[in-house]
């Protein structure tokens, strides 16, 4: 594409931008990014209507339409990310990632990706939080084990730190030592030089593949989180 | 006992051969540090995932597929709740419409939100 289109709230998802980053035209490029625009409706409860005769109650939702951008980026080490707008009333993301790539498929065929399991991360925040202390503050985690029992601790409130609460985290460590493993972790990591300590939310859970930074960043801090967990991962 | 029930489909798939294996030896492995508790075995998509290191949720579905029709594993259907614990069914279609979260005495909507797929293994079942 030679300009980016300019779209609002377009009626179907639309790719309004697709660039190459080939800042070295002796060398590979370095990404492939492209940009899609959709619309998505957003409901909020109105009010509701008790009809006493006929023993129904009537609910009246308010929707809103709002500019959803989704981002796929393919980088020259092969790792294809696809990044996409947070919902605001649903916690799963698996048919938007499908409707991503069937969107990008022209570009980007997908039949010769692996998807890379965040678990390793996961489990890794936990077992190395002395030594991240100083860079995460944990929130709650979920872990299961392969006889399907869950395990679930929260802090305290949002503004703890479970890391702190060492019974908490020995009931952790002896669940994961006996066939336990981390399925979600919910964190905030510190972004580094930052005055009073900025926090960025970070959830790792959901799909194998799946992390979620839920809160408005600038692009520098959501590529720090990212690089953390990719870090964190390897 | 599990690793061998495998053999023979790891012969009769060789392109996924390699994954089976992984899935036996992990089987063997449970099977030899706990015992008859591997008759309690219940993973979801995302531990077969890893466990086999599927690779891909296509290839994951491929591998799944010839495990249950191999009666290694049988697919149940858990309404998990807020507190972790969860209701089974036998498939989604005996999935209700509402159900009742014992831990909070609430009716809770049945929706992809709060469903999941899970994974017994197939000595599980009651004779």
């Amino acid at each position: 594409m030679t300009t980016p289109l300019d779209l609002e709230l377009p009626e179907a998802a639309t790719i309004v931008d697709i660039r190459i980053l080939h800042p070295d035209h002796n060398k590979t490029p370095v990404s492939l990014t492209i940009k899609i625009v959709e619309t998505r409706i957003t409901k909020t409860f109105d009010s509701e209507l008790i009809d006493h005769a006929k023993g129904v109650i009537t609910k009246k939702w308010k929707f809103a339409k709002k500019r959803a951008v989704n981002i796929a980026t393919l980088d020259h080490t092969g790792l294809l990310e696809l990044r996409i707008a947070s919902q605001d009333n649903q916690t799963k993301y698996t048919n938007l990632v499908k409707e991503l790539l069937i969107k990008i498929r022209k570009f980007i065929p997908h039949d010769g990706f692996n998807m890379i399991s965040l678990n390793y991360a996961k489990s890794r925040i936990l077992t190395d939080r002395i030594l991240l202390a100083d860079e995460i503050r944990y929130s709650n985690s979920t872990a299961r084990n392969d006889l399907g029992a869950v395990m679930q601790i929260s802090s305290s409130s949002q503004e703890d730190n479970l890391s702190s609460d060492d019974g908490s985290m020995a009931a952790l460590d002896s669940f994961l030592a006996s066939d336990g493993h981390v399925t979600g972790t919910n964190v905030y990591v510190k972004i580094p030089d930052t005055k009073p300590q900025r926090e960025l939310h970070l959830l790792i859970s959901g799909e194998v593949n799946e992390f979620a930074v839920p809160v408005a960043c600038s692009a520098g801090e959501y590529s720090y989180v990212r690089g953390k967990v990719i870090a964190l991962n390897k | 006992m599990f690793a061998e029930k495998l053999l023979p489909l790891i012969s009769s798939f060789p392109q996924d051969a390699e994954a089976l294996r992984r899935m036996a030896e992990y089987l063997g492995d449970f099977e030899s540090r706990r015992g008859p508790a591997v008759f309690k075995i219940r993973l979801n998509p995302n531990r077969l995932f890893d466990i086999m290191q599927a690779g891909s949720t296509s290839r994951l579905a491929r591998l799944v597929s010839i495990l249950v029709e191999g009666e290694i594993i049988r697919r149940e259907v858990v309404v998990r709740f807020p507190s972790g614990s969860g209701i089974t069914f036998e498939s989604y279609s005996d999935l209700p419409f509402l159900i009742r979260d014992p831990d909070r005495d609430i009716d809770v909507r049945v929706t992809e939100e709060n469903i999941e797929a899970s994974y017994i293994l197939v000595t599980n079942e009651v004779s």
